[in-house]
């Protein structure tokens, strides 16, 4: 039987075919440029936490002179949980100015604060407490990490008002699966880590020159022609693909028992991780490894790509490349790299290029 | 059948005779010396043909003829004289003299200079059949008793034609314009009875009507005299429904020769997204509408981008959209009803036609076996991707996917007695798209395969008995097979359905008393599905989601394995009752369609916990009601009701992503309408309506759903409006119509919701079509289209999502904005080239000729801060050619 959905899908899927095969328009859509105050990332460090776990939560907001020290950031927990009649990733109730379900946690760049208690049963695998006399809830599904988020919204008041929503990744566990499942996820599932940018080079022929991070009263990291064209490769951790005791990352295979060094204060891996999740589909609990993706910006010059990266099936490497033109005239660039994880991880790093 | 002359003067004949030339001028000459001798440096060329016309006097033999005419010209090139050299018959010589007595060459040259010649010229008279633009009717008048032929019984059309029954108690009545015709039977022992009769041009309508004579309704004394039994009694067509014939189906401008795809263009009928081919009927949704041909249900009616129908249209006799209303004979649709009767199959000798445009090839061949065994092939498929590749080194796929469709279809008619047909059949259909979108970014790379093949066999029993009743009874079984998998960077999203099907339709239709035609039978049908499901819950998106176009799914994701078994069996009756001398017909129905729902898992998968089914059953009746009443020869008026539901798709079923408590939809239909006969041609239909659905499933709008039931059964929805149609039966070449729909289609998920509008609402549609032979085997149409945009959500402004990196739109109030109107003209021109008795037409198909830019979707930067649309096809000309012999 040809289903409902499927008639939609297919629908869907030739009425893009056929508008595409019309007349696309062009909108100027490209997302690189910084020309005024923008944010750009929240991180939230530990990039994934227990219910009532403090947290700290960070915003990078930039203009064309750099991170950007005007504004009023204020910060606020959701607790809505998102209805199904809601395409977004969180309740439209989020991103009100104000509401019974948005709990403040104050103001600034950076803010700190405990995770509420119920996280688990308003946005993860905790089905809903019972109403009386009506069966049990149904449970929030999970990412495709089989991640669950607490959100958290940031209202940027700076001339105008612009709301973001940030989150922190919840450490929940699994639903669905059976005892022996759920024990041996929660034995081998290691807390995300916040990726990181390691480096930054400038590759020409035949050679790579690593860019300085930008600094406080450091100089430029780099030198580049007017106009050239440069190919930027960033690069981030190597993680390990293979439990090797004494490598600093305490991998799923291991544990404090058979690597005490890696594992009594479990530390992640800012890159490419290798993590456990449960399967929906096959129903099994598995091993696989984060995606990464990396956002670029700059304030002068064109990026070939708003972002790059590298896919789960893509062979593992730990770096993605970008073409960058300079401008026609002599400055200075600022370059703001986003890497984020398939777990929620988010990490930054800026850079200055001169341009002569 | 008309007589036309063919001649056929080849150069080759020509050449021929040429090596027994003797020119006169050389004749005349004392020999010259052979190196003089003179040559032919230039043929005569024939510069005006005239055509003989075939001689009346053979044209009741209608044999071929062949006559060899020896032609001497002149150096001036007009013809001195024509002589027989080979007879044909003294008809066919005397015509072939006289014609070509009147030609014009451009004169023969013999070294250089106009000289006469003589040449032999072959002409060839065959008897060659027009295309028939009306009907022949023909029939018997018997005593309904006696089955004794009734003589001087004058049979009158409501054209004005009329004939009187001759001692065998025939008439015949020639060139009857194409449709219905009212008709009146009287004789002396008569009173006068009228009845309705439909033809179809180049077709001949037997009939033989046994009435009851005066004397023997007055020995009996059952007050019913007189009362007109017709063998067979037809179908009788829906209330409301635009039927329409193959014939004139192929000739739509802008339908590429495609018969079904006229379906777009009529009443009732929402113009879908360009390339789309959904039907929207009455602002129900696409999967609401039904699809049957000839009483098997098939998934869809178009292949995917509704390029092309499942159908090959040599097998179609013709299409009928009925958008509401319809009789108890057909249910489990909340919306239309689409019928498609196939060919009755009665051709003598071998047939079949090929044809090749720029999307697909196909071809058909039908043969009899004897005198009762006739076999149908056709089979098409399409080669657009193969082809796109040759025009452009870009990989379209990353841009769209091409569809790639195939069907084919195969029949074999097997009638041991004029009233018994035996008939297997199967039909089949492919449909695949691939599209992939690569990306440096590994979010943003996305991937699109769907797949959907689907098969029919089915036999089919139709035994017309000698009391005029018949009996069809057609069991069919089906397969199938669907699947999507796509992936939006790392959100998967898959679906899969494969089921099988069962079907029975079996039917009595008859007259058991007097004055009233009875049509009862059994309708069932098991569907056992299995299907697996991955991705979010919200996509692909259900109708009435507040989205925008392009907006990324939710990556929410689940993953679902179930099975559903939903089966319902129907049994129908519908009785017309004529009153008033006929002039009123009232057609009471009731269906009574209890159904069992069967499935696999009450709630989602839970550890290792065994799955429990469930079991649901409901008992429903749906009356249907409708009446018609002829005020005048040209008059008439209608009014219908009915009550239908839908048993859920069983992709709803699932307890990750639907309900599996969910039961049947519900619709009732009220219209009601008139219908204008202006002239023999030309008809005005009129209809308005009302339909109201209840028990739609819907989204749950809860923030915590409970479990197994992220759909509820608590949608609504109504719809209202009215339609016309002025329509122009094909005469003098001449068809065409135009349709126009006022309506408004509204949902809401939950009583104390406000209305919305439905997402395929289109205020105003207006088609305007037509087509026209100017002679010499040309054909030009044209066709016009109007109407009102899509309601879509509008976006008021968008927030960052800084874990996914992306903007999502905060919107405003759903469908309270519109997609701007749409107009476009199509265009067409066909040329038919007689071969023999075999026919070529090669035609050039423009849609869009204006080459508007139609606004077809609304479309958002990344960051929802500028809005534009996409347009859809600019001017697209499609060029086909088609054989048939």
């Amino acid at each position: 039987v040809v289903s409902g959905a499927f008639q939609r899908a297919t629908l869907a899927a030739i009425t893009a075919s056929s508008l595409l095969a019309g007349c696309t328009p062009e909108l100027d859509d490209r997302g690189f440029q910084i020309t005024g105050p923008r944010l750009l990332a929240i991180a939230a460090t530990p990039a994934e936490a227990e219910p009532k776990a403090a947290v700290t939560f960070r915003a990078l907001y930039v203009d064309a002179q750099g991170e950007r020290g005007k504004g009023d950031l204020a910060w606020a927990f959701c607790t809505a949980r998102k209805p199904l009649t809601e395409q977004g990733t969180v309740s439209s109730a989020c991103v009100r100015e104000s509401g019974p379900d948005l709990a403040a946690l104050g103001s600034g760049p950076a803010i700190s604060g405990a995770l509420p208690d119920d996280g688990c049963r308003l946005f993860g695998p905790d089905r809903p407490a019972p109403v009386d006399g009506e069966p049990v809830g149904r449970a929030v599904d999970p990412d495709p990490s089989g991640g669950f988020y607490q959100p958290v919204r940031l209202r940027v008041s700076d001339g105008g008002v612009f709301t973001a929503i940030g989150a922190a990744r919840l450490a929940c566990g699994i639903s669905g699966a059976t005892p022996e499942q759920s024990v041996d996820f929660v034995k081998r599932y290691r807390h995300n880590e916040n990726p990181a940018i390691a480096t930054l080079a400038i590759a020409r022929a035949g050679s790579s020159l690593l860019i300085a991070p930008d600094a406080p009263g450091a100089d430029a990291g780099a030198t580049v022609a007017r106009g050239e064209t440069v190919m930027l490769r960033a690069a981030w951790d190597a993680c390990p693909t293979a439990p090797a005791c004494g490598d600093g990352v305490c991998g799923a295979e291991e544990d404090v028992m058979g690597c005490e060094a890696d594992c009594k204060t479990p530390k992640g891996c800012a890159g490419s991780e290798q993590y456990v999740w449960f399967d929906p589909e096959a129903r099994v609990v598995s091993l696989r490894r984060e995606a990464i993706r990396v956002a670029w910006f700059s304030t002068a010059g064109a990026l070939a790509t708003d972002s790059s990266g590298l896919a789960e099936d893509e062979a593992a490497s730990a770096h993605t490349d970008n073409a960058w033109t300079a401008p026609d005239a002599a400055g200075e660039a600022r370059i703001w790299l986003v890497v984020r994880d398939d777990r929620g991880g988010v990490g930054w790093q800026s850079y200055r290029v001169r341009v002569e | 059948m008309t007589v036309r002359a063919r001649s056929i003067s080849t150069s080759m004949a020509i050449v021929a005779a040429l090596a027994m030339l003797a020119p006169r001028a050389a004749v005349a000459q004392p020999k010259a010396p052979p190196a003089a001798a003179p040559k032919l440096t230039r043929a005569p060329k024939l510069a005006s043909f005239v055509e003989a016309p075939y001689p009346a006097a053979e044209r009741a033999s209608g044999k071929t003829a062949t006559v060899v005419l020896q032609i001497a010209i002149l150096a001036t090139g007009t013809v001195d004289r024509a002589t027989i050299s080979e007879s044909g018959g003294p008809a066919f010589d005397a015509a072939a003299v006289a014609a070509a007595q009147r030609f014009v060459f451009e004169p023969a040259e013999i070294d250089g200079k106009p000289a006469p010649v003589k040449i032999l010229y072959r002409y060839e008279f065959t008897l060659k059949p027009e295309a028939p633009t009306t009907g022949v009717f023909d029939g018997v008048v018997r005593s309904r008793k006696k089955k004794t032929p009734l003589a001087g019984v004058t049979v009158q059309l409501d054209s004005g034609q009329r004939a009187t029954t001759d001692a065998a108690g025939h008439f015949h009545v020639d060139a009857v314009a194409p449709g219905k015709h009212a008709l009146t039977l009287e004789g002396e022992k008569l009173t006068a009875q009228r009845t309705e009769e439909t033809f179809e041009a180049g077709k001949r309508l037997d009939v033989t009507y046994d009435v009851e004579e005066r004397e023997e309704a007055a020995k009996e004394g059952d007050g019913d005299d007189l009362e007109i039994v017709i063998t067979a009694p037809p179908i009788r067509k829906q209330v409301v429904s635009t039927e329409v014939s193959a014939e004139q189906g192929r000739r739509v401008p802008g339908a590429q020769g495609d018969v079904l795809r006229v379906v777009e263009n009529l009443p009732g009928v929402a113009r879908s997204t360009v390339g789309s081919g959904a039907l929207v009927v009455w602002g129900a949704s696409p999967e609401d509408t039904r699809v049957y041909v000839d009483g098997v249900r098939v998934p869809r009616l178009y292949h995917d981008g509704g390029l092309r129908s499942v159908v090959h249209s040599d097998l179609v006799k013709s299409v009928e959209l009925a958008p509401g209303g319809y009789g108890a004979l057909y249910g489990r649709g909340l919306g239309g009803l689409v019928t498609v009767a196939l060919d009755p199959l009665e051709d003598k000798g071998f047939h079949g036609s090929i044809a090749a445009d720029v999307l697909d090839a196909a071809g058909s061949v039908r043969a009899s076996i004897g005198e009762r065994v006739h076999v149908e092939v056709a089979a098409r498929k399409s080669y657009l991707d193969a082809l796109l590749p040759v025009f452009t080194s870009r990989d379209v796929s990353s841009l769209f996917p091409v569809p790639r469709y195939a069907d084919g279809q195969a029949r074999v008619v097997y009638r041991p007695d004029p009233r018994t047909t035996f008939e297997v059949g199967g039909l089949a259909s492919s449909d695949a798209t691939d599209r992939s979108t690569p990306s440096a970014d590994p979010a943003a790379r996305k991937t699109e395969s769907t797949t959907l093949r689907w098969g029919r066999v089915y036999a089919r029993v139709r035994r017309e008995n000698e009391d005029g009743s018949a009996i069809t009874v057609t069991p069919w079984f089906g397969a199938d097979a669907s699947s999507r998998v796509s992936r939006f960077g790392g959100t998967p999203a898959e679906l899969t359905d494969d089921s099988t099907l069962f079907g029975l339709r079996a039917s009595w239709r008859g007259k058991p008393v007097a004055g009233v035609v009875v049509t009862a039978g059994l309708d069932a049908e098991v569907v056992s599905s299995s299907i697996h499901r991955a991705g979010s819950v919200t996509s692909p998106p259900r109708e009435g989601d507040a989205r925008v176009f392009g907006q990324a799914p939710s990556d929410r994701v689940n993953a679902d394995t179930w099975s559903a078994v939903v089966a319902g069996v129907a049994p129908f009756a519908e009785a017309d009752v004529s009153l008033l001398n006929d002039r009123v017909h009232v057609i009471p129905g009731l269906r009574f369609d209890p159904y069992v729902i069967s499935g696999s898992r009450r709630t989602p998968v839970e550890g290792a916990t065994p799955s429990v089914g469930y079991f649901t059953s409901e008992a429903l009746f749906e009356p249907r009601v409708a009446v018609t009443a002829d005020l005048s020869a040209r008059v008439k008026v209608k009014a219908a009701y009915g009550r239908y539901h839908q048993t859920p798709q069983a992709e709803d079923l699932s307890a990750v992503f639907g309900n599996p408590g969910i039961t049947a939809a519900r619709a009732d239909h009220f219209l009601a309408g008139a219908l204008f006969r202006l002239t023999d041609t030309i008809g005005v239909e009129t209809t308005v309506f009302y339909t109201t659905s209840t028990d739609l499933a819907a989204r749950s709008d809860s923030p915590a759903p409970l479990l197994a039931e992220a759909l509820e059964q608590t949608g609504s929805g109504r719809s209202f409006g009215a339609q016309i149609l002025v329509r122009k039966e094909i005469g003098a070449g001449l068809f065409g119509w135009i349709s126009y729909s006022l309506l408004r289609s509204e949902r809401r998920d939950r009583d104390d919701a406000a209305w919305r509008l439905f997402d395929f609402d289109q205020t105003h549609v207006l088609t305007a079509l037509a087509s026209y032979r100017i002679g010499a085997g040309f054909e030009v149409g044209a066709r016009a289209r109007v109407a009102t945009g899509f309601p879509r959500t509008p976006v008021r402004g968008a927030y960052y999502d800084a874990r996914t990196d992306t903007f999502e739109p905060v919107l405003g109030a759903p469908s309270s904005i519109r997609i701007p109107a749409f107009f476009a003209l199509d265009l067409r021109v066909s040329k038919r080239f007689a071969i023999g008795s075999s026919e070529l037409e090669v035609y050039l198909d423009v849609q869009n000729a204006t080459n508007r830019q139609n606004p077809e979707e609304l479309v958002y930067t990344r960051d929802y801060t500028q809005q534009s649309a996409i347009t859809g096809l600019p001017i697209l000309p499609s060029l086909g050619a088609r054989f048939a012999w």
